[in-house]
């Protein structure tokens, strides 16, 4: 028998409607049915004293309260109903400075978008199956950011900018001097 | 905000010594339990709700390029370009993209956020360069190139990746 994910009160913060609803979806029929979605980090705050979750998951960039200023605010705030409460960051943003910042406001997990429903589980059973201890610091206080290889979640996306790729574009006939023109080019046979 | 840069010395640093770890009881598994491990047809379901979704979403994608080309070809036209919008709609269409299996509009999303990122103001180059990123995105819809491609598909990704790469250079 498998984990019964359908009594676990999950918060979505997502500032874009179409995205909310797509995870939304995607968690029921993961079995997760007790969500409660806001449009951003001010909403979640104060739908939090009504409905306690025990996952969020968040975007990053919402106004006027943003992923990393409401995870800032359930780890030290004094209203945070559990300063444990295990945090999943969704993002976009999967630039290595980013990721850092991300891990050191407290985030437990990454999702890199674009999201997939294995994805998305698997951060789920991550937070389940492989709790962190959390560290208290003079400067910090959130999961302690030892155990993992953040560098992992940039995942495939991040050969995307790689430089073997630039390589092979010097290599095509007209070099990388007429790009523009090439890629209508190519957009033609597409 | 969305095309914010690296602060300086963003870890923070304690005190030699100064430091508690905290072991946290698990009461996520026991609320989930006393089943055990993932179920394994709930990412087949999942999908398959995705699945289903999948060709309202083409429509709204097509929709949702050729408004931001059109905004894109007003700002040409009046000079004045806002290139936090197109930054946040080009980042909303790349994040949904993928998910919808549409992985080479999401590749080239993120071409343009990267070169879209560090700009004040964009010069004639620049311009033409995020054209070309639109344009490449709306035929690739128009096609209905599903995951990274062909060949030429992952040409014209090659091409693009050269103009960011050369305008962050």
């Amino acid at each position: 028998m498998a984990y019964n994910l359908e009594n676990m009160q999950v918060q979505l913060i997502e500032d874009n409607r179409n995205m909310r609803e797509l995870v939304k979806m995607m968690l029921s029929a993961l079995g997760m049915k007790s969500v409660r979605d806001y449009e951003n980090g001010r909403q979640a705050i104060d739908g939090i004293k009504e409905f306690v979750p025990d996952l969020i998951i968040t975007d990053w960039m919402m106004a006027p309260v943003d992923g990393l200023e409401y995870t800032r605010h359930i780890r030290t705030s004094d209203n945070s109903p559990d300063i444990f409460t295990p945090i999943i960051l969704m993002t976009g943003h999967t630039e290595k400075w980013r990721i850092i910042k991300a891990r050191d406001a407290g985030v437990n997990e990454l999702l890199a978008k674009p999201i997939t429903a294995r994805t998305l589980y698997d951060r789920v059973l991550a937070i389940i199956e492989k709790p962190r201890p959390f560290v208290r610091t003079r400067s910090f206080f959130g999961p302690c950011r030892r155990r993992l290889n953040w560098q992992e979640y940039m995942g495939p996306e991040r050969r995307a900018m790689s430089d073997d790729r630039v390589e092979l574009f010097d290599q095509m006939p007209g070099g990388a001097g007429n790009e523009v023109e090439d890629i209508e080019r190519l957009l033609e046979s597409l | 905000m969305p095309r914010a840069r690296p602060e300086e010395n963003t870890a923070p640093r304690g005190a030699p010594g100064d430091f508690e770890e905290i072991q946290v009881a698990n009461k996520l598994k026991i609320k989930v339990g006393p089943g055990v491990g993932a179920d394994p047809g709930a990412v087949d379901t999942a999908e398959r709700i995705v699945e289903s979704m999948k060709a309202d979403y083409e429509k709204r994608l097509e929709s949702e390029i050729r408004d931001l080309l059109e905004a894109f070809d007003k700002m040409r036209y009046g000079g004045d370009f806002d290139l936090d919008l197109l930054y946040d709609k080009s980042h909303e269409i790349r994040g949904e993209a993928g998910t919808f299996g549409y992985q080479l509009i999401s590749d080239i999303g993120k071409l343009l956020c990267e070169l879209l990122s560090p700009l004040e103001q964009a010069s004639a180059a620049e311009i033409e360069a995020i054209g070309a990123h639109l344009k490449a995105m709306q035929t690739v819809v128009a096609q209905r190139v599903k995951g990274t491609g062909p060949e030429v598909a992952q040409q014209i990704v090659q091409g693009l990746n050269a103009i960011v790469k050369k305008s962050s250079a």
